[in-house]
């Protein structure tokens, strides 16, 4: 009964533990610290659930080719700043996009790339114009 | 052979073949059955059916059973809890990561 007991709190604890991990930018690690540099001035600011996001993002920084690597810290400030709503849109967008036939993606990519190469401004999200190796 | 015996007549025959028995086999038999009889009223701890007839379905018998019962299900549920928040915070880390890191720019896929 006691052994019952016991463990039924410890998967509540563990439940419930998840949830409180807020981290100060001064106590994360140097990698983490490298991978998240463009968000040093907000991260304390940041609220916890996004902090942990980023947090596991930034753990597969390291296995990213340095064009992906580059492309991720220009992205970091401009995805930190939208709203969650407008986050959790993104991604439904993105993983429709991702159902979407290769041949179908290929061709907007290129368009994507045609419309890129024309502008005479730097875009905004800082993609590189050059053909970078894919990161997946 | 085809004559029919009553439950009665069964009986009788039974008490009237057992007088005939020897006195050792006799308190043999008393025995067993005492033996028998106290195993059947030993209390099991183990969860059994309710057993009234229409009854099908295993119910805990004690509070126990039941405090039992409820933990286990409290610890399913929050397995199953940890379990789908662990996925899906999984998939928003994939996802997040595709869209920072891919070719396309992020602005095609905020509003």
């Amino acid at each position: 009964m006691k052994h019952v007991l016991t463990s039924g709190f410890f998967i509540v604890f563990l439940s419930v533990a998840p949830l409180c991990a807020a981290e100060q930018w001064q106590k994360l690690s140097p990698q983490q610290q490298q991978a998240l540099a463009p968000l040093a001035a907000e991260w304390n600011s940041l609220p916890e659930q996004q902090q942990k996001i980023l947090l596991a993002v930034a753990k597969r920084y390291p296995h990213l080719s340095p064009a992906a690597q580059q492309r991720m810290q220009h992205r970091l400030v401009l995805w930190s700043n939208l709203t969650p709503a407008q986050r959790k849109a993104a991604r439904e967008k993105y993983r429709a996009f991702s159902k979407v036939p290769e041949k179908e993606r290929e061709a907007v990519k290129q368009m994507v790339k045609k419309t890129q190469a024309a502008a005479s401004t730097s875009p905004a999200s800082g993609v590189p114009s050059t053909t970078a190796a894919s990161t997946r | 052979m085809t004559t029919k015996l009553d439950p009665k007549k069964i009986t009788q025959l039974l008490d009237q073949s057992t007088r005939q028995l020897d006195g050792k086999i006799l308190s043999a038999l008393q025995q067993s059955r005492a033996q028998a009889l106290q195993r059947q009223s030993t209390p099991v701890q183990v969860l059994g059916f309710a057993g009234d007839g229409w009854t099908h379905f295993p119910l805990p018998r004690s509070a126990r059973q039941w405090i039992t019962i409820g933990l286990l299900a409290l610890a399913l549920a929050s397995g199953a809890n940890l379990w789908w928040q662990h996925t899906r915070h999984q998939q928003i880390i994939d996802t997040d990561v595709e869209i920072l890191t891919d070719e396309l720019p992020i602005e095609l896929f905020v509003d």
